[in-house]
């Protein structure tokens, strides 16, 4: 494996991790600090409802960082045609 | 609070069913004309480019379960209707980390090409084939039930009636076109199907001044404070937990998705269609969320039930009353389209799994004509819509939010595990893939009949031997450690060294 290929799965491990413990975060949050989420913030706008919109919102960020970490020159030649290597 | 009209057949519900649907089918000539190899039949020739790949895959997950069952959800319970939401936006990112320029640098068309190339083992590809069409044939029945519904409420038709609609529009999908109508259908129902929630939400807007702080507080006055509070349908972290799991590594590794990463030309397509398929995902689920705020804020509780006791016609309702019988029939029609569609996808897929990894390659032993193949990918597809259709008829009723998630949780136990591993780990072996897949598989089937969700629900006893409605949170870790530990005790490195350096570049 060259070294871009090992940076790649450094990277893609970290961000699946990341995004796995933040589900887990989440999930425990929901009844941890049930309390607190349930807070109004801005008028009828709950801490839980800003959370939700926020997780997407992060979601789709990681995904831009992932994006924009990868090298350019990551990526060999596509393989010979459809059917190629098929076991 | 206004009335709703009866039932019944009429030109403003029918003129857009036969728009939208004369679209459909369109579409499918066109694309039948053009579907001529294999290749073409399942993975539209790897001729789409990025943008299109992306719609296609944000419309094959924002379906039934979304459009309908997420909006239902946040409807009758608030908030936490949109866990369901995160869960499944988590899928798309997994999937682009972890398996879209390895798949596609490896070239192959199913998971079962995957786990037979690299690990040389041909006896798994039963075992996979199999797993494929379990969690094929369980969300097939959460999107039948889902258009029956439809289809009830759109044209009258009965529970069986509609169900029959389904099946023929689910073989005529996949037997004139194969993927490349799939995929073209699935790009004009998105397309379809983000303009009209945009209209949707714009005339709830208007009664409310376009203002959405007064929207939500609307629906704050009407349903209560505890509406944006957390603890309506979760209050047990291991039940949100394991819902989560089931949906986000579900989504990831989803036969009919994995095959998606081969309908574009190169790994770099490969991963800027699941950048731009999350984008698009995101979005439309935070439209959902308002579409849901504004339901809350305009519909009854018991006017939803009343239309479908899941409450999946919650979005179709509340364009009636903001838009009359003629939004409601775009909107329904829409729904029903996006329905067959990833139908008809699951169908590829499911197709792939019976004619292409069981009949040709374990049966045929790999000597079939491409003719043959194209015979056979035909007629499995008629056994599993025949299959389909008969599970659609049991299930009928069910909330499909939750089928749809037993779907993705036996994927997540089954598929997910052997998967990673197997594009990751050296050490992988084909016994450690045999364990780690039955186990998957046959340990999220057995917690899933041990559930709440059947002894209690469906065979109504007064209590369930395993406590939560998903067995993500146990089946998945199982068939880890016992996909590692047999690795690890039948042998050290594999003999496919070459195939990991050619996933990982």
């Amino acid at each position: 494996m060259t070294g871009a290929g090992r940076a790649i799965d450094a990277l893609s491990l970290r961000c699946a991790l990341g995004l796995v413990c933040g589900l887990g975060v989440f999930a425990l949050l929901i009844v941890a600090a049930k309390p607190a989420l349930s807070a109004p913030l801005f008028g009828d706008v709950s801490a839980y409802l800003l959370l939700i919109v926020a997780l997407a919102v992060g979601i789709w960020a990681l995904t831009w960082f992932y994006m924009a970490a990868l090298p350019l020159d990551m990526d060999p030649p596509p393989p010979a045609g459809p059917d190629a290597g098929r076991g | 609070m206004p009335p709703f009209p009866a039932l019944g057949l009429d030109a403003a519900r029918l003129v857009p069913f036969l728009l939208v649907f004369g679209l459909m089918l369109g579409i499918m000539l066109w694309a039948s004309r053009r579907t001529r190899t294999v290749s073409d039949f399942l993975v539209a020739g790897n001729g789409v480019n990025a943008w299109q790949n992306a719609l296609a895959m944000a419309g094959d997950f924002v379906a039934a379960a979304g459009l309908l069952g997420i909006t239902g959800l946040i409807a009758l319970f608030g908030a936490d209707g949109m866990v369901f939401a995160v869960g499944i936006i988590a899928g798309w990112p997994l999937m682009l980390f972890l398996f879209a320029a390895p798949l596609k640098r490896l070239g192959r068309y199913t998971m079962g090409d995957v786990m037979v190339a690299r690990l040389r083992s041909p006896r798994l590809r039963p075992l996979v084939a199999v797993t494929q069409l379990v969690v094929i044939l369980t969300y097939l029945t959460a999107q039948f039930v889902g258009a029956g519904a439809i289809l009830h409420l759109l044209l009258g038709l009965s529970d069986v009636a509609a169900l029959l609609v389904v099946f023929a529009g689910m073989l005529a999908i996949t037997l004139l076109g194969g993927m490349l109508a799939v995929t073209w259908l699935q790009i004009a129902k998105a397309t379809l199907m983000f303009i009209l929630a945009l209209v949707v939400l714009g005339a709830s807007l208007a009664r409310f001044g376009f203002d959405p702080g007064a929207m939500l507080h609307a629906a704050v006055v009407a349903r209560g404070p505890g509406i944006m509070q957390p603890g309506r349908l979760f209050a047990d972290p291991w039940e949100t937990l394991s819902l989560l799991l089931g949906l986000a590594l579900g989504g990831a590794s989803l036969p009919h998705v994995l095959m998606r990463m081969n309908t574009v030309a190169d790994p770099r397509a490969a991963r800027r269609s699941a950048f731009l398929g999350t984008s698009l995902i995101v979005l439309f689920h935070l439209v959902l969320l308002c579409l849901g705020v504004a339901a809350l804020a305009l519909l009854q509780p018991a006017a939803i039930r009343a239309a479908d006791p899941g409450g999946n016609m919650a979005l179709p309702l509340l364009a009636q009353l903001v838009g009359g019988d003629v939004l409601l029939g775009f909107v329904s029609s829409t729904a029903l389209a996006t329905i067959l569609a990833v139908v008809a996808g699951l169908g590829i897929a499911g197709t792939a799994a019976l004619s292409h990894d069981l009949w040709v390659s374990t049966w045929r032993g790999g000597k079939a004509t491409p003719q043959e193949q194209l015979k056979v990918g035909r007629a499995a597809s008629v056994l599993l819509s025949l299959a389909a259709l008969g599970l659609g008829l049991l299930f009928r009723g069910q909330n499909i939010s939750y089928v749809s998630a037993l779907g993705l949780a036996i994927a997540a136990s089954a598929n997910f595990p052997a998967l990673l591993l197997a594009v990751f780990w050296r050490r992988f072996t084909p016994a450690g893939a045999f364990a780690g897949m039955l186990t998957g598989l046959v340990g999220s089937l057995g917690l899933i009949w041990l559930s709440p969700l059947i002894q209690v629900a469906v065979l109504h006893r007064a209590s369930a031997v395993f406590p939560l409605q998903t067995p993500g949170i146990v089946a998945i870790p199982a068939a880890f450690v016992a996909a590692i530990l047999v690795s690890l005790a039948t042998g050290g490195r594999t003999q496919d060294a070459a195939l990991v350096e050619q996933a990982h570049g």
